[in-house]
């Protein structure tokens, strides 16, 4: 198409109409986001934009305009600040196009440079989020900086690379590196830039974490409150929280109260303030899991040498946040396991050579959110459990396994009292063992387990729920009283008959639940009436529980709803009482106790 | 499938690729023997991907990268080379190649190397 000329003349027509359109929409929009009209009249400007952009060929130009608008038809009724301050620039760029395109009329050949110098790319780049990315680089030295290179080649494909270490200057020349760290900004959803990532060549680990937006700092003041650190105690907040539950209470009550429109709204507007701040209270009290693993890298390199082993240590996911007071509970259970793999796992470098593994032991250190659960694996690359040693000295302490003794529950006796105390070097000896570690975590009511292959290596696998997720609960009545119980702990509920009980006391019965009997605790006695319940002809409601070792019935009066909502622990004036572990607000926002079906003997 | 050129000045290299390409259900558009022709093969056909050699007669592996990629920033070049040409290598990725194989190469090697490039994006 070398020479071709453009009739420039009836698109510049179109476009300037449809710019005289979009000036005034953005003027209303800034000082109303949701005036209707103006966004009609953007949403229909913006198409026909794009369609003339396309019909020269501004390839660049016309995406940009394509994803803006794909942002107003999302936000619908109400355009968000970012979105306004897009549609700004948008004009701007596209007047100053317009003045160009006036002055030069380009000729097909110079639509390129012109979409290139046309500015709409750096906004088009602004809607992608940025990206922290850790790339593994796996091979050998000479050949590593060329490697990297054809990552970085991949990468930019789908990203704009903004930072990287070692810098693409000095790939170029060679570097001496291990990890590709890079800081990128792209559209694309974090999922897929790890998935695309991992399936590079020559990629070991990868770790890609968004990074959180940063408020510009516009002036000094700002900029100083950033600095500045205050220290506040944990309970302070929690305070304050528990009085923003409370004040929210009663504007949730006002809302049945105000008949006027306005006044709904304002009471609208009020909750959504509260959300914000409990969200800001929410990430006051949380750390990054970095916290507490930061300073756990150079403790592998001094432990290993200690013991006359090389290993190193990466931490993926440090971006999951954990409740400050829980992190603290982590600590010892994570130095501890590491302790355990550099004594036990991680391999002399001669025996490691032998087994053609690399030279270097490797730790890693994995944190995920999954649905309401945080779960931390500590792994290592070591040569696995001993099983023979390790039933050698449960023998020694008195605990004796039978022959046929899964690997499994080999495994399992690391977590004994005394069994993983002492060893020969003393490094992990240092510590209460594998069970003081599950000790700590059961305080939080997380839990550890173990799996290990041998020659490939041993991992832990730390879990316990995340206390500012949302959880299903049922919700029912004993004896009048409202509670509640999780609803991930309950297996079934079933409507039955007091006279298919089995009963043993007021308080104990069995039930017969697929092929066993099922023990049965009737709540409205344990809670304190002796009613004689077998004469009771009215159907009542028995929950399958998962109980401390194995499924239990608890019985009910009656179901009332299933909530989701978020736990709050207990008061601790109530602590005492094992049978609960939480509250949560009903629907008429009264406190209902949770029952912890755990508890239940 | 995909469209493939190759770009090699070992009769016998090229031979071997095509085959394997054509096996693994590839179609080989062209093949050239320098890098000017590669430039103008790659012009006419516009390949899904290129394989690339680096020392060749005139006009090298990496000026025929440069002339490619400028105008054809997404072209996937494979770059095929032998070891002891790091520096180069190097080079050939600043100039915007994907990725690279180290000669003597498996075809399973270029294969894998051209499915990444493929599938990579």
């Amino acid at each position: 198409m070398s020479g071709n000329t453009i009739n420039w003349d009836p698109w510049l027509d179109d476009i300037e109409r449809s710019l005289e359109m979009m000036g005034p929409a953005i003027e209303v929009l800034k000082t109303n986001s949701s005036d209707m009209k103006s966004i009609e009249d953007m949403k229909v400007v913006l198409h026909s934009v794009k369609g003339l952009m396309d019909s020269v060929g501004l390839k660049t130009s016309t995406q940009t305009v394509f994803q803006i608008e794909e942002n107003v038809h999302q936000e619908m009724d109400s355009l968000s600040g970012e979105t306004i301050s897009q549609l700004e620039k948008v004009f701007a760029r596209l007047s100053d196009l317009v003045k160009t395109i006036q002055k030069n009329k380009p000729s097909a050949d110079g639509i390129l440079d012109l979409d290139k110098s046309s500015g709409f790319e750096a906004i088009l780049v602004t809607f992608g989020k940025e990206y922290h990315i850790e790339i593994e680089v796996k091979a050998e030295k000479s050949l590593r900086s060329a490697r990297a290179l054809s990552i970085l080649n991949s990468i930019k494909r789908f990203s704009v690379i903004k930072e990287s270490t070692p810098a693409e200057e000095d790939l170029y020349l060679d570097a001496n590196f291990d990890f590709l760290i890079l800081e990128v900004t792209s559209r694309d959803h974090l999922e897929d830039i790890q998935k695309r990532i991992s399936t590079l060549p020559s990629v070991g680990n990868v770790l890609v974490e968004e990074v959180a937006a940063k408020e510009e700092v516009t002036d000094t003041i700002e900029g100083l409150d950033q600095s500045i650190t205050i220290r506040v105690p944990l309970i302070n907040i929690r305070a304050v929280e528990n009085g923003l539950a409370t004040l929210s209470t009663h504007v949730e009550a006002l809302k049945s109260e105000v008949i006027s429109t306005k006044g709904i709204e304002e009471l609208v507007g009020i909750e959504r303030a509260f959300e914000r701040i409990q969200g800001d209270l929410r990430k006051m009290r949380k750390v990054p899991l970095d916290s507490i693993t930061s300073s756990l890298p150079v403790m592998v390199k001094r432990l290993s040498k200690e013991v006359g082993k090389d290993a190193e240590l990466l931490v993926q996911g440090r971006f999951v946040t954990l409740d400050r007071a829980l992190a603290n509970y982590l600590v010892d259970p994570i130095t501890q396991i590491i302790r355990n793999s550099i004594s036990h796992g991680i391999e002399p470098m001669k025996d490691r050579r032998k087994a053609r593994k690399p030279p270097v032991g490797r730790l890693i250190i994995n944190a995920s959110l999954e649905r309401d659960k945080i779960r931390i694996k500590v792994s290592d690359d070591g040569k696995g459990i001993d099983k023979e040693a390790l039933l050698a000295k449960a023998k020694e302490l008195g605990i004796n396994k039978g022959k046929n003794v899964s690997d499994q529950e080999v495994f399992n006796l690391i977590f004994e009292r005394g069994i993983s105390t002492a060893t020969a070097d003393g490094l992990s000896g240092r510590g209460v063992g594998m069970f003081g570690a599950k000790e700590r975590l059961s305080q939080i009511g997380g839990s550890i387990t173990v799996e290990s292959t041998p020659e490939k290596g041993t991992t832990f696998i730390i879990e316990f729920s995340d206390p500012d997720a949302l959880s299903k609960n049922l919700i029912f009545n004993i004896n009048k009283g409202t509670y509640a119980i999780p609803s991930s702990e309950v297996e079934e509920i079933i409507i039955i008959k007091p006279k298919e009980l089995v009963f043993q006391s007021n308080t104990k019965a069995e039930y017969y639940y697929k092929n066993k009997l099922l023990p049965v605790t009737v709540m409205k006695n344990l809670m304190g009436n002796d009613t004689d319940i077998r004469k009771d002809k009215d159907s009542k409601i028995l929950l399958v529980c998962r109980g401390k070792t194995s499924l239990i019935g608890i019985l009910v009066d009656n179901l009332l709803d299933e909530r989701l909502v978020n736990i709050r622990p207990l008061n601790p004036l109530l602590q005492s009482y094992e049978l609960f572990n939480g509250t949560l607000t009903g629907r008429e926002r009264e406190v209902i106790l949770v029952i912890n079906p755990a508890s239940i003997k | 499938m995909a469209r493939i050129l190759i770009v090699d000045d070992s009769n016998y290299l090229r031979a071997t690729l095509r085959t394997a390409f054509e096996k693994a259900g590839h179609e080989v558009v062209a093949e050239a023997d320098n890098g000017e022709d590669a430039v103008e093969q790659y012009a006419k056909h516009r390949p899904d991907a290129c394989t690339m050699d680096i020392v060749m007669p005139k006009g090298n592996g990496l000026q025929a990268i440069t002339q490619i990629m400028e105008f054809d920033p997404d072209a996937r070049i494979i770059v095929i080379t032998a070891l002891g040409h790091e520096p180069m290598i190097r080079k050939a990725l600043s100039f915007g190649a994907l990725n690279f194989v180290i000669k003597p190469a498996e075809t399973e090697e270029v294969l894998q190397a051209v499915d990444g490039v493929l599938s990579g994006m």
